[in-house]
């Protein structure tokens, strides 16, 4: 092949370069807003006892995708990018404000169901707590004190519902787009079930806990419910394009110890 | 064609879905402004943190303190947003195109 065509074919290949900068300009653009709106539990909203609860909670779900990221990574070098692309896209989802005029407030989706699809749930959640420390650092969206319970109810949640929700739709029978719609409408939904919960057990009111729990998550929901139809059909959309071109990918996503080629 | 039935089956199962959310989301969205009461119009479009989160703990005693690094003086949290975002967008899309590159098709057709 001559220089001027080599010259050509990657001009040809050049929609992967446009891409790359069209989710640039994208990302940059969305975050051009005059305020910052966050959505994890903020700084101090959690006493001490519970904080350093969920911390624990954390840790264990953090050390066990540690093993699991090792783990692969010996076994298959060319895992390590896919875990990259997935951790890049946690923290873009859930840095991600979004109007919902139902409520006339914003919410993020979570991305941790769409990973964990991709590169398991185990190292979903703990490049989902990577993303949450990043944006509890520098980006004053979460907070040190409740990383924990963010990662616990976002990352942990998020990854291991999704997981077994696009599992379950797949043994049931649905294709790959509607099994991770799916994981991606419950992931989303779980996340702020189990947000609500963390609120309803750290910030004591004169009702009980059930009833606190029900209020919380039923505040949340006019505003979840949409974002979790959106991060369903991206889900959906992106586990497809996937498994369009790369099928093996999803087949190599085991929760922790489970046995593979049974996820595409 | 059983492709053409999937699609169909999905398309309707995702509409059904998306209208009960929405239908759903509009009958409790009274819910919601319960605990925006205090807010007032600082509310529209504020994150549910404030909305929901703060507002729900402030009442009870809980409030939320300012992060750690002192980032919300000036521009300083928009330019590290812009900056996190251009730099996690710029690694999506590069890592995409490395993973996964172009479609079988479109290589085929590319080839010939």
């Amino acid at each position: 092949m001559k220089d001027g065509d080599r010259r050509e074919s990657r001009m040809r290949c050049s929609p992967g370069i446009r891409l790359a900068l069209f989710m640039a300009v994208f990302a940059l653009a969305v975050q051009l807003r005059d305020r910052v709106y966050a959505m994890h539990i903020a700084e101090g909203i959690l006493p001490g006892a519970w904080a350093g609860l969920w911390y624990g909670v954390a840790a264990v779900f953090v050390a066990a995708g540690l093993y699991v990221m090792s783990r692969e990574l010996r076994r298959d070098r060319s895992r390590g990018p896919q875990m990259a692309l997935m951790g890049a896209l946690i923290f873009i989802f859930s840095l991600l404000p979004i109007p919902v005029p139902i409520s006339g407030t914003c919410s993020h989706p979570c991305g941790t169901p769409m990973a964990s699809v991709v590169i398991g749930p185990a190292v979903s959640a703990l490049m989902g707590g990577i993303a949450l420390l990043f944006q509890a650092l520098f980006f004053a969206h979460g907070g040190i004190t409740t990383w924990g319970a963010n990662v616990v109810s976002m990352a942990v949640v998020g990854s291991f519902a999704g997981f077994f929700v696009y599992r379950l739709s797949r043994r049931l029978g649905a294709n790959t787009f509607l099994a991770a719609f799916f994981a991606g409408f419950v992931g989303d939904l779980c996340v702020y079930l189990v947000t609500a919960l963390q609120l309803a057990l750290g910030v004591p009111t004169a009702a009980g806990v059930l009833s606190r729990w029900g209020t919380v998550f039923v505040a949340f929901l006019p505003t979840q419910l949409p974002l979790a139809v959106l991060e369903g059909v991206v889900t959906g959309g992106v586990v497809a394009a996937i498994a369009g071109r790369r099928p093996e990918m999803l087949a190599e996503a085991v929760p922790v110890f489970a046995r593979r080629g049974r996820g595409n | 064609m059983e492709k053409r039935t999937a699609f169909i089956v999905s398309l309707v199962t995702v509409l059904v879905v998306a209208a009960a959310s929405v239908a759903l989301a509009f009958s409790l969205r009274d819910r919601a402004k319960v605990t925006e009461e205090e807010a007032g119009e600082e509310a529209a479009w504020s994150g549910m943190d404030e909305s929901v989160v703060e507002t729900f703990a402030a009442e009870h005693g809980r409030e939320a303190r300012g992060p750690v690094l002192p980032l919300e003086e000036g521009d300083i949290l928009l330019f590290l947003f812009c900056l996190g975002g251009f730099l996690a967008g710029v690694v999506v899309g590069y890592l995409w195109r490395r993973i996964l590159g172009e479609s079988p098709g479109k290589e085929e057709v590319g080839a010939a």
